[in-house]
C-alpha cells in the first residue's frame, strides 16, 4: 500500500520534470541547441512567485497563489528572452557547443546572483526561502491512500498546460511554423518563415513552462533555493536522453515515469539511491534502445 | 521582373557566383543550367535571401532584394522549391500545402489554390492525410512544387525538379511546370538535365565556375555547338 502510495505522489511530482524537459527540448528542437540556462530560468522565476507569497502574505490566500503563479510564468519568459539575448542571439554563427557554454555561465551568474540576494534580502533565508502557500498543508485520502493537495493540483496545472501545448503545435498556425523550423530551418525561411521570430517565440513560451514548473515545485516544496534549478536539469536530461532528444510526447510521459521511479526509491530504499537507480535505468535504456524510447514516435509526433 | 548585376556570392573567402548578369522578364521561363558544383543553387539561394551577396544587385521591378530577410522576399512573391523537395515529412500533405501559404491571409484565395493544386497534381489529394515522409521521391516533387504554388508566387525558382525521379515521372513534372507558366507565373528554373531544360524554357543561361558562360534563346542554346559539347554532351 504504502509503495502504492509513493508512486501515486511520484506521479502526481513527476508532472513538474515532465514540463521542465518540455520546454528543454522545445528548445533544442527549434536551435537544435541545449540551453544550460533554462534551470536557473527556472530557479528565478521560483523567487518570483515565492517574493510575491511573501510580501502578499499567501499563506492561506488561493488569490496570492494565482498570483504568484502568473508572476512565475512572466518572469520565465522574461529571463528566457534575457538569455535567449545574451547567450544564444551572439553566437548564431559560431560552433554549435559555444551556446552551451555562454548560457552555462548565465546559468552559474544567476545562481551566484541569487545566492548572493538570499543573503542580502531580509525576506529570502539563507539556505532555503520559504515559499507559503495555502496547499502547504492540504491533504485527503482516496480510500487509505493519503494524497497531497499539493501534488495533485500539480497534476492538474501541469496537464492543462501540456494540453495547450500539444494544441499549440499541431492546430495552430504559429505550431505549424515551429515545427516547420525544427525539421528544417532554411526551408521554414523560404515558405516565408521568420526563424529569429519562431525561436523568440519558443525561448518565450518554453522559459515561461519553466516558470510554471518553478512556482509548482517551491508550492510543492514549500520553499526555493538558488541551486533548484541545476538539480532539475539534471533530472530533465535523464528524461530527454530517456525519451529521445525531440520528441515532446515522449518527454512529457517520461517525466512522470521518472518522477514515479524516484519517489518510490526515495520512499522504499532511501533518498540517496534515487539517483543510482534513476542513472541505471538511463544507463540501460542507453544500452538496449540508444535513441531514447520515444525516438521512433517523435517523427510522427501526435 | 528579376534583374541581376555583377553578383558576387558565396560562403565565406571563396565566392560561388562570380559577377552573374541575369535577368528575368515577366511570364518567362528562364533555364539555368550547368555541372554540379557550377552555383546554380547558390544562385537561387541569393536570390531568395538564404545568402547574402558580397557584392552585385539583385532587384525585382526595381526593389532592392539583398537587404530582406527570405520571409520578406516571400512576401513579394517570389518562392524558391529547394533541391532535394525538402518537404516536411514529418506533416501531413495538408500541412505542407497549408504552410506553403504561411504569408497569406486570403483564406478564400488559398482554399481555391489548393483545391487547383490538387487538381494539378491528383496523386497529392489522393494522400492529402498522409505524413509527407510516407510519399515517394516523384510525388514529394509534385508537393515541393505544388507547396510552392500556394505561395502565390509571381516568381516560381525551382531547384533541379528532375532530380532522383523516374523518367515517367519527370516528364509528367514538366508538363505541369509549363502550366504554371500558362497561368501567368514566371518561372527560373535550375536543371542538370540540360536538354529537358533547354526544351522546356523561352531563355536560357550555362553557368561554369560561378560565371555566366552562354545565354540567349533556349533554342538558340540548344543548337550552339560549344554548349551541346560542354552541357549536352553531344
Amino acid at each position: 500500500m504504502i509503495v502504492l502510495e509513493y508512486a501515486i505522489s511520484g506521479l502526481l511530482f513527476g508532472a513538474t520534470y515532465s514540463l521542465v524537459a518540455i520546454g528543454f527540448t522545445l528548445i533544442f528542437g527549434v536551435l537544435n541547441r541545449f540551453n544550460i540556462a533554462h534551470g536557473a530560468t527556472l530557479m528565478v522565476s521560483a523567487f518570483a512567485g515565492a517574493t510575491i507569497s511573501i510580501l502578499l502574505g499567501g499563506a492561506d490566500s488561493y488569490l496570492v497563489l494565482i498570483l504568484a503563479f502568473v508572476g512565475s510564468v512572466i518572469a520565465g519568459a522574461i529571463v528566457g528572452l534575457l538569455v535567449r539575448l545574451v547567450a544564444f542571439v551572439p553566437l548564431r554563427n559560431a560552433a554549435a557547443l559555444s551556446p552551451f557554454v555562454t548560457s552555462a555561465a548565465v546559468a552559474l551568474i544567476l545562481e551566484e546572483l541569487f545566492l548572493h540576494l538570499t543573503q542580502q534580502v531580509p525576506i529570502y533565508s539563507v539556505e532555503v526561502t520559504e515559499f507559503p502557500s495555502p496547499l502547504e498543508n492540504l491533504a485527503f485520502f482516496v480510500g487509505d491512500l493519503y494524497i497531497r493537495g499539493a501534488y495533485l493540483v500539480i497534476f492538474v496545472v501541469a496537464l492543462v498546460i501540456m494540453a495547450l501545448l500539444h494544441w499549440w503545435l499541431n492546430h495552430t498556425k504559429s505550431g505549424l511554423a515551429i515545427r516547420a523550423v525544427e525539421e528544417n530551418p532554411d526551408v521554414a525561411w523560404l515558405l516565408g518563415i521568420n526563424g529569429h521570430r519562431v525561436e523568440i517565440m519558443v525561448f518565450a513560451a518554453a522559459s515561461a513552462i519553466a516558470g510554471a514548473a518553478g512556482c509548482l515545485i517551491g508550492v510543492a516544496y514549500g520553499s526555493v533555493s538558488p541551486f533548484l534549478g541545476s538539480n532539475l536539469l539534471l533530472v530533465s536530461f535523464v528524461v530527454l536522453v530517456l525519451a529521445g532528444i525531440g520528441s515532446v510526447r515522449g518527454a512529457m510521459i517520461c517525466g512522470l515515469f521518472v518522477g514515479v521511479i524516484e519517489t518510490v526509491t526515495a520512499g522504499t530504499i532511501s533518498s540517496e539511491t534515487k539517483e543510482a537507480v534513476l542513472f541505471i535505468i538511463l544507463f540501460a535504456v542507453l544500452v538496449i534502445r540508444p535513441q531514447g524510447i520515444f525516438a521512433g514516435a517523435a517523427s510522427t509526433r501526435d | 521582373m528579376i534583374e541581376i548585376r555583377n553578383l558576387v556570392a558565396g560562403y565565406g573567402a571563396n565566392p560561388v557566383l562570380r559577377n552573374v548578369d541575369l535577368e528575368i522578364r515577366q511570364g518567362e521561363l528562364v533555364s539555368v543550367i550547368g555541372p554540379n558544383g557550377a552555383g546554380k543553387t547558390t544562385l537561387l539561394r541569393t536570390i531568395s535571401g538564404l545568402v547574402r551577396p558580397s557584392s552585385g544587385e539583385v532587384t525585382m521591378d526595381g526593389q532592392d532584394l539583398t537587404r530582406l530577410n527570405p520571409d520578406e522576399i516571400v512576401a513579394l512573391g517570389v518562392v524558391h522549391v529547394p533541391e532535394g523537395r525538402m518537404v516536411l515529412t514529418r506533416m501531413t500533405v495538408k500541412e505542407n500545402l497549408m504552410i506553403g501559404a504561411f504569408k497569406r491571409s486570403d483564406n478564400g484565395a488559398v482554399k481555391r489554390d489548393l483545391d487547383r493544386a490538387m487538381g494539378m497534381f491528383p496523386i497529392l489529394g489522393e494522400r492529402i492525410g498522409q505524413m509527407a515522409g510516407t510519399l515517394s521521391g516523384g510525388e514529394q516533387q509534385m508537393l515541393a512544387i505544388a507547396r510552392g504554388l500556394m505561395g502565390a508566387p509571381r516568381l516560381l525558382m525551382l531547384d533541379e525538379p528532375s532530380l532522383g525521379i523516374a523518367p515517367i515521372i519527370v516528364s509528367n513534372i514538366f508538363k505541369v511546370i509549363k502550366e504554371i507558366q500558362a497561368a501567368g507565373v514566371t518561372i527560373l528554373m535550375v536543371e542538370q538535365n540540360a536538354t529537358k531544360a533547354l526544351a522546356a524554357a523561352d531563355r536560357a543561361y550555362a553557368l561554369d565556375l560561378g560565371s555566366v558562360t552562354a545565354s540567349g534563346p533556349a533554342d538558340a542554346l540548344l543548337k550552339d555547338e560549344r554548349v551541346r559539347q560542354a552541357y549536352l554532351g553531344l
